[in-house]
């Protein structure tokens, strides 16, 4: 199954940071330690399109003894969710959705549109030549009348996610008729599969009106709504029939039924396209696709195999017997390397499948020194700290900070020369304080990776000169103050409860499709709380199932 | 129905317009009535090229003067069409642009900041919408996962002009974007009546297809596609409406705009698109590499570049649209992927050798990749200048392409200076063949001058400190 990031590369921009003070980065980071609000001005509360910003420090206090949610919109499937639908629901593979592009709250345009009708087209299309993998009668059937009768009732309230109105049936009915009419029964399939395919039933997880909805008022999410956001969030496609079960017997508006399903969910191999989903994100892993190095020998099949490497550091932690834990993922000297990595790092191990593979000397410390994620975040024919102590801020640490302050000079950099180390060239940016207000945050946690190159071998020179990975983090909670080695920062994040803070917000904001709001700072905190002394990675997708956030909207009222 | 003999395409012409796809001649009945085909003598084009993270200053600018000018190293393609460019540059100190002149975003605003502190000069500038994001009063920009936050309160100039001069042709303009790989993230250049970002093509199949998917190239029967387009439509339209009252006000909103689009869609595919003959050929599709390696390295700009801008010259020959765009890169671009040219013996992306920290080394990439860039908007123009328009006219006398950067300098993200270029014949509109040093100006001014040229009157466009009610002056002789 290809594997593509569903969100932008927003994380390695700095040019897209948004920023509330550009007076001094000291004192001016918000977000990480307690905050519900990763300091980005929030986005889809209160309907329309938003202009204020709605600050972490200085909101008004929010009352957590009384739920809290904010307002729930209309979100498209992913390209990534859209295929997995597509392959639970019709069996048909290949990505279908590859050119979608992003925007979960996106308003379609005529080449969103078009490409999805063709989508749909193909899908369809391929349906009907492969009947027998999904239908559930066949084709000649003896009885099309019947069989018309039987794709309808099955498919139609899965690809609607609920069961069919009576006039909804009908309309299904008309176009399956239509295609009959035109030509023969697999058309009637065809154009039907074709058009639901295209529905904003099928294309949006919707929040429908209850009656008499009431602005400003919490609404419980109903059963089949809830249905769809929980096996979106946590298998990353639709609904299956045990699901629409509990759904249909009100289950899962219960605490008990709830816990159930989530059970029942995380046990079933579906959880990891949910898992794959939101370390894909959470790691960028589109960046693969686009990443060059000047050295020759970092090829496609290098590029590709680090990717499948890094993603499996995560996913690998949930196939195991013992229950998957987030300092598992911060420690570690051993990854999940093929044939062709280990002839590349030099390795023994004659395995050519992907295996565990020692690399413990290098002072490696689980994901954030994976081989494939300092790759990622470097240039051709260097390491980046900057985007790697950016990564830190902003991924690790949920902490946001702006780009360079206008009309400045940027003073020059010294070119690539021997002698010079990549940090030492960076060096200017403590020697000027205007550059340190800031770079003295970024860097730090960049220079405590400069003994991994740009295309992620280990070394301990750079140019010709001895590497230096001392620093000291300021402005990062529990994870101030000097390390001697990169080793000692990373070993410090492990134990963070700063970084298990930031990580249960970004699995929450992966699992409600947007940036967390003012009105989730109750469910956001009370995450945290469960999970910084756990660090229990299944718990926490349950966790968040059961949030405020998740489980209710905030009414804007009936139009 | 028998073609006229003023209408008929000749069998030759029809299959090298429908390249491989074997097509039986009844489908010549589809270009029936009257020779709709020609172009009429008013019709005029655009193209609106970006390029993201500005230039190497030292490499751009011409030397001499207004009507006498040496071309510099980046606009050096463009020797043979000297006569056929307008350079809107800034005042120069010798061969240094003088910083707040020329074409500069937010005149007289640099450095200073806005009310929620955003300098503004590092606002991201809409650049065809004359607007600032992250100013008071306007939209914050979200990444864009949350894009429907990031409408504006209306069109990109683009649009504007699109709609207006579209007539009977397919689309009211042509979006294109290298290179952003699993599909494009809504536009932060074009923006659709309503303000929606749009969406540009992304692949050289998605491009081919939707430009070149007329029905009148159908091989599964015209009339059996109708009528599933009209099941599918009235399916279609009875969800959106069975919907709309079970939904917020703002969901509403959302899938009124996503019905909307629907309708343009399905408008499209239901007319029997009567083609333009004169110059009307069709591109070659297979020229792009799609394989992972060349996308990973991004070898495949070196063909998608030539692949899209030889779209724009048939659409334009063939009467399928009037007003098109490519988007070079985006902003920004990070570290994995952008813009990047190995074809030119590196693999730098366009943002970091655009942070060139006055490294030699690195503004030598930076010129190399606009001029290369430079090259593929020469090359358009000699593709242009080659079609005939069907008045006796070539399509590059009747185009006006406007070359736009958001940056002046990518290092200090600067918003002055930027290196704007107007190109082609214009229409006869503009006076080119000039090498113009301009005081501070709001670019808004160019947008509107180009308005102007396609025959579209706006009397004002943008807001805010980016707004301008008038174009600029001199551009016309």
């Amino acid at each position: 199954m290809k594997i593509r990031a569903r969100f932008s590369k927003a994380a390695l921009q700095p040019w897209f940071a948004l920023m509330v003070s550009l007076a001094a980065c000291k004192g001016e980071i918000l977000g990480g330690q307690g905050s519900g609000n990763n300091g980005v001005p929030t986005s889809v509360s209160g309907g329309g399109a938003d202009t204020g910003t709605s600050g972490g420090a200085g909101a008004t206090a929010i009352d957590c003894q009384a739920p809290h949610a904010p307002a729930l919109h209309a979100r498209l499937l992913t390209p990534s969710q859209y295929d997995n639908t597509v392959t639970d629901l019709v069996k048909v593979d290949g990505d279908p959705a590859k050119n979608f592009g992003g925007g979960v709250a996106t308003q379609l345009d005529d080449l969103g549109v078009e490409l999805r009708a063709n989508a749909a087209a193909d899908i369809a299309h391929q349906a009907v030549l492969s009947l027998a993998n999904w239908s559930p009668c066949v084709s000649p059937p003896a009885d099309a009348t019947a069989c018309e009768q039987q794709i309808i009732d099955k498919i139609g309230p899965q690809v609607y996610r609920h069961p069919l109105a009576t006039d909804e049936r009908a309309e299904l009915q008309t176009l399956f008729d239509a295609g009959v009419q035109e030509k023969d029964f697999a058309t009637g399939v065809e154009w039907f599969l074709s058009g639901v395919l295209q529905s904003p039933d099928f294309l949006y997880q919707l929040s429908k009106l209850q009656t008499a909805e009431v602005s400003g008022k919490l609404v419980a999410i109903p059963p089949y709504e809830l249905a769809s956001r929980l096996s979106y969030f946590i298998w990353d496609s639709t609904p299956d029939d045990a699901l629409y079960a509990a759904a249909s017997s009100d289950a899962l508006l219960d605490s008990a039924g709830l816990q159930s399903q989530l059970d029942r969910m995380l046990k079933d191999p579906r959880f990891l396209r949910g898992v794959t989903g939101f370390y894909t994100s959470w790691l960028n892993l589109g960046g693969f696709r686009e990443v060059a190095r000047d050295d020759p020998a970092f090829t496609t099949d290098i590029a590709s195999s680090l990717r499948t490497s890094l993603l499996m550091s995560a996913t690998e932690l949930y196939r195991g017997m013992t229950p998957p834990n987030v300092s598992s993922l911060f420690s570690g000297t051993s990854y999940y390397l093929n044939g062709t990595l280990r002839t590349f790092y030099g390795l023994p191990g004659t395995d050519t499948a992907f295996s565990p593979t020692e690399m413990p000397s290098e002072e490696r410390r689980g994901i954030l020194t994976h081989p494939g994620l300092m790759a990622l975040l470097a240039r051709p024919d260097q390491s980046n700290p900057i985007s790697r102590g950016l990564f830190i801020r902003r991924t690790i640490l949920c902490q946001s900070l702006p780009p360079p302050p206008a009309g400045v000079v940027i003073p020059p950099l010294p070119p690539v020369a021997a002698g010079l180390s990549t940090r030492d060239r960076l060096d200017q940016h403590t020697k000027v304080a205007l550059c340190a207000s800031c770079h003295d945050l970024i860097d730090p946690p960049g220079f405590a990776l400069e003994n991994f190159d740009q295309v992620g071998r280990h070394r301990t020179a750079d140019s010709g000169k001895a590497t230096d990975t001392s620093g000291t983090m300021s402005g990062a909670g529990d994870l101030d103050g000097a390390f001697a080695t990169g080793g000692d920062l990373l070993s410090r994040m492990a134990q963070s409860q700063d970084v298990k803070a930031c990580f249960a917000q970004k699995y929450f904001e992966y699992a409600v499709s947007r940036l967390a709001a003012d009105e989730d700072a109750c469910s956001v905190d009370a995450l945290k709380q469960d999970f910084v002394p756990s660090g229990d990675l299944l718990a926490l997708v349950m966790s968040i199932a059961n949030t405020d956030s998740f489980r209710f909207r905030l009414s804007e009222g009936t139009p | 129905m028998k073609l006229s003999i003023h209408d008929r395409l000749r069998r030759r012409d029809l299959l090298q317009l429908l390249g491989s796809a074997a097509l039986a001649l009844p489908a010549l009945e589809l270009f029936e009535g009257a020779a709709r085909a020609q172009t009429s003598t008013t019709s005029k084009f655009a193209v609106f090229i970006y390029t993201p993270d500005g230039v190497n200053q030292n490499a751009f600018w011409p030397t001499g003067n207004t009507n006498s000018f040496q071309l510099s190293p980046i606009l050096s393609p463009f020797e043979p069409f000297k006569d056929k460019i307008l350079i809107l540059g800034p005042q120069m100190n010798g061969n240094s642009p003088i910083g707040g002149t020329g074409l500069t975003y937010c005149t007289g605003c640099g450095g200073t900041v806005g009310a929620d502190h955003v300098p503004l000069q590092h606002q991201a500038v809409v650049c065809l919408s004359g607007r600032g994001r992250g100013s008071s009063g306007d939209i914050p920009y979200i990444s864009p996962q949350d894009s429907a936050v990031n409408k504006l309160d209306g069109p990109s100039v683009d649009t504007v002009i699109g709609e207006a001069v579209k007539a009977d042709s397919p689309f009211a303009t042509l979006n294109f974007g290298i290179h952003p790989v699993g599909g494009d993230t809504p536009s932060d250049i074009n923006f659709a009546d309503d303000g929606t970002p749009l969406k540009r093509m992304s692949t050289p199949d998605e491009a081919w297809n939707r430009v070149f998917g007329m029905p009148v190239m159908s091989q599964s029967g015209s009339l059996a596609d109708q009528h599933k387009l009209t099941a599918l439509s009235n399916y279609l339209h009875g969800r959106f409406a069975g919907l709309k009252p079970q939904l917020s006000a703002y969901d509403r909103q959302l899938l009124d705009g996503h019905l909307s689009s629907l309708r343009t869609y399905e408008d499209r595919k239901s007319k029997q698109f009567k083609m333009q003959t004169s110059g009307c050929t069709q591109p070659t599709k297979t020229a792009v590499p799609t394989d992972d390696t060349s996308i990973r390295t991004g070898s495949d700009t070196q063909m998608l570049a030539p692949f899209y801008l030889d779209i724009i010259s048939s659409a334009f020959a063939c009467n399928i649209s009037k007003v098109a765009s490519v988007s070079f890169g985006y902003p920004g671009g990070g570290d994995a992927g952008g813009l990047r040219m190995p074809w030119l013996g590196f693999n730098d992306p366009m943002h970091f050798v655009s942070h060139h920290g006055a490294d030699q080394a690195k503004l030598d990439k930076y010129m190399k990749m606009s001029q290369w860039i430079a090259s593929q908007i020469a090359y358009l123009m000699s593709k242009l200048a080659a079609t005939p328009d069907g008045t006796g006219k070539t399509l590059l006398d009747q185009t006006t392409i406007y070359w736009f950067n958001r940056h002046g300098d990518g290092d200090a993200h600067s918003n002055t200076n930027l290196p704007n270029v107007i190109l082609g014949g214009t229409g006869g509109y503009f006076k080119m063949g000039r090498y113009l040093q301009l005081p501070a100006t709001n670019p808004t001014k160019v947008l509107i001058s180009i308005a102007n040229a396609m025959g579209v009157n706006l009397t004002s466009f943008g807001k805010d400190a980016f707004k301008d009610t008038a174009p600029l002056a001199g551009l016309t002789g």
